[in-house]
């Protein structure tokens, strides 16, 4: 169902972040963007979301490596929230890195729907539209 | 007659009359008498003798009656054998002899005393002679004087030379390798104790060497003294092999630098060499020996393997395997090899057991692996963030394409340029870490108002480089020799640092530089009012790759560099934080004041 409400970006380069939030514009691929810079904001900013669930973002785009709180450590805290967030935002994985090790890790995990290589391109936004 | 004595031959008869001194008669097998020689016909008349019997004879010569009767009744079984002749002493100093002949005739004489004994000395000595050479062994005969008598056929065939050689010389000439003290000793010797043993040397040829053993005893034949010559040279010569090869193995065994023990089949010591005495005597148990199991010493892993394998050992297969020990404060990493030992039946005799300290190589196998690991990690972190920065501008490029306001691509352009920036920067920090790694250390005199200058030129572009006032405060009289390419990484980092974690919250930050001179240290302070850093994150800070705040863009190289700068100049680093309250390193490095230290 598109476009999607609201798409949350994390990632703790602001660069990327504003080239993501402008391709996502570009294609009309959302309502909304909300941008967090670091693991740690992401999820601060999923906790506050608890009592108002329909402002939970549909899709989350999450990079890897980030310092303190990267994509793993991300995506085992998001494991703690309740079904009713889990079941509502679907994870896709948006990093430079192509490690394999990484990768294997990343698709094992049950939030994870989906995995692009940066940088966020029109073609990848489509290919992802398919999976959804 | 002449016809009675057809079946004599004549030449007998001659012979007879030519070397017979005394009477000779001849009998036929009726013991009558056939003929008689011209001594008889001398002392005899012939009716005497003539068809007379021996009885008739022996009665002429026998005139005491009862040596007489006792010839007659038992005389024969009297008679002495010598050699093939029978005798018998009718009176002190005369015996009659009688001798059997061809064709059942005998030939009867009576002799005296002297010659009698010489012809039967000349029988002995046929026959001792016969015997002397005839046996095996090598005989010497010699008499007090040490003078060789005679030699027998054996010592001739040993010293390949003649009889003739020996007899009349000193019976040392055959030893010749013995020294003229040796053989007064040894003669002396046999005198007082009748007796010598010994073995000796003699060369045969140029190249070809005699053992020979030597027993002599005293008083053996008419006081002479007896000797049996005895070649051992094959037998010496085998020993003397088996007992240097007994000596090089066990030399082998000792002075290796391994820890040698066979075992028997119940893994019990039947031998060790000084490698495994030291070893296990002097670091695992006074209570060490032969007889002992070695389980009394080793780990009981090895020990499994071990009884594991038994069977395989039986068939001949050898384990390799390892195990440590554990001493006082370290382990220490042995290498086992055990052999089993078969016989030509395939019974296991031994095992040996060869154990070799490979601790050094053991721990550098773990640095090695340690090595690999931080390389890998590096690897993927460093193409990670070689990477990440370039897909930045690839993004920014594709979207310049979609763009159509002038304004956001000026944006775009400005993002990209610290993309490249960001990426230019990491470079650096990878060709810093490589080249203290590799470069050497060149020492020049430093001056650090100089290469601060320079590591803010070239810090200029960052966000937050100009709203951090740095202040410098540098004890006078400073003379400081240290590397210059290595000295402003340290600066350069730590400035970085200090304005990337200002604080934007505070109305004004500051990096006050102290530098000044502390005994044989040269100390420099960073200390700024930034964010400062958590007392979690503290321990980590100077880690490969490690990023502690949330709002890190850098490489998470640049404080592992900078320790490793750092210790590559012989100093250390410190740092010491209060959260949101500012951050203070302190780098110690050695006070060089001379180019030449």
């Amino acid at each position: 169902m598109f476009p999607k409400k609201i798409v949350m970006l994390v990632d703790d380069n602001d660069t990327d972040n504003f080239i993501h939030r402008r391709l996502l514009e570009l294609t009309g691929f959302c309502e909304e963007i909300v941008v967090k810079n670091s693991g740690k904001l992401a999820l601060e900013y999923l906790e506050s979301l608890i009592p108002t669930p329909e402002k939970i973002p549909e899709l989350i785009f999450l990079d890897i490596n980030m310092p303190v709180v990267d994509g793993f450590v991300f995506l085992f805290e998001f494991g703690a929230f309740s079904d009713e967030i889990r079941n509502r935002a679907k994870v896709v994985i948006l990093t430079s890195s192509d490690n394999k090790k990484d990768i294997d890790r990343i698709v094992d995990n049950d939030y994870v729907v989906h995995f692009i290589t940066k940088p966020l391109s029109e073609e990848a936004i489509e290919e992802l539209k398919k999976v959804l | 007659m002449a016809q009675k004595l057809s079946h004599i031959p004549v030449d007998v008869l001659v012979h007879i009359e030519e070397h017979m001194d005394d009477p000779v008669v001849l009998l036929d097998k009726y013991n009558k008498v056939l003929w008689a020689n011209k001594k008889t016909h001398a002392i005899l008349p012939e009716h005497f003798f003539y068809d007379k019997t021996i009885i008739d004879l022996v009665h002429f010569f026998i005139e005491d009656e009862h040596t007489l009767v006792q010839f007659l009744s038992g005389a024969y079984q009297d008679m002495k054998l010598h050699g093939p002749v029978l005798t018998y002493e009718v009176k002190p100093g005369t015996f009659i002899c009688y001798k059997n002949i061809p064709d059942d005739h005998k030939l009867f004489w009576v002799t005296g005393l002297e010659n009698f004994s010489t012809k039967e000395r000349l029988l002995d000595e046929m026959e001792y002679k016969r015997i002397f050479h005839q046996v095996f062994d090598a005989i010497l005969i010699y008499n007090s004087d040490g003078i060789v008598m005679d030699v027998n056929t054996a010592v001739c065939e040993m010293y390949k030379t003649d009889r003739e050689q020996f007899i009349g010389k000193n019976m040392f000439s055959l030893f010749p390798h013995q020294t003229i003290t040796d053989a007064t000793k040894i003669w002396k010797d046999f005198l007082k104790t009748k007796q010598i043993e010994g073995l000796y040397k003699f060369k045969l040829s140029e190249n070809e060497y005699r053992y020979i053993q030597f027993k002599g005893r005293a008083d053996f034949a008419g006081g002479n003294h007896l000797g049996i010559l005895r070649d051992v040279t094959n037998s010496y010569l085998a020993e003397r092999a088996l007992k240097k090869s007994e000596l090089q193995l066990r030399t082998v065994f000792n002075s290796s630098i391994y820890q040698i023990l066979l075992l028997d089949d119940d893994f019990k010591i039947i031998t060790f060499n000084q490698g495994a005495f030291g070893l296990i005597y002097q670091q695992v148990s006074l209570d060490f020996g032969i007889g002992r199991s070695i389980w009394e010493y080793f780990p009981e892993v090895f020990r499994k393997q071990c009884e594991a394998h038994k069977t395989k050992f039986l068939k001949g297969e050898s384990l390799n395997t390892d195990f440590y020990l554990d001493f006082d404060s370290n382990q220490q990493w042995y290498a086992a090899s055990l052999v089993p030992a078969l016989d030509d039946k395939d019974e296991l005799k031994f095992i040996s057991l060869t154990l070799h300290n490979i601790t050094a190589r053991k721990t550098n196998e773990e640095a090695l692996k340690k090595m690999n690991f931080e390389l890998d990690s590096f690897v993927y972190r460093a193409s990670h963030d070689l990477r990440a920065p370039l897909r930045s501008v690839l993004g920014l490029a594709q979207l310049i394409d979609a763009e159509n306001s002038k304004e956001q691509i000026h944006k775009y352009v400005g993002l990209m340029e610290k993309s490249i920036q960001k990426l230019d920067s990491f470079i650096l920090d990878l060709t810093n870490f490589s080249r203290n790694s590799r470069l050497d250390i060149i020492i020049e005199e430093i001056d650090f108002n100089k290469l601060i200058d320079e590591a803010m030129d070239n810090l200029q572009f960052m966000d937050k480089a100009s709203q951090v006032k740095v202040i410098r405060e540098f004890d006078t009289g400073l003379s400081f020799y240290s590397d210059q390419i290595r000295l402003s990484v340290i600066l350069q980092n730590l400035l970085s640092n200090a304005f990337k974690y200002a604080d934007k919250s505070k109305t004004e930050s500051f990096l006050k530089i102290r530098i000044s001179r502390q005994d044989a240290n040269l100390i420099l302070e960073f200390t700024d009012n930034g964010i400062g850093i958590i007392d979690a994150y503290i321990d980590k800070l100077f880690s490969m790759f490690f990023r502690a705040s949330q709002d890190s863009y850098g490489s998470g190289l640049g404080l592992y560099i900078t320790k490793q700068v750092v210790e590559k100049l012989g100093g250390s680093i410190q740092v010491k934080s209060v959260y949101q309250q500012g951050t203070s390193f302190l780098v110690k490095l050695p006070y060089v004041s001379n180019r030449n230290l």
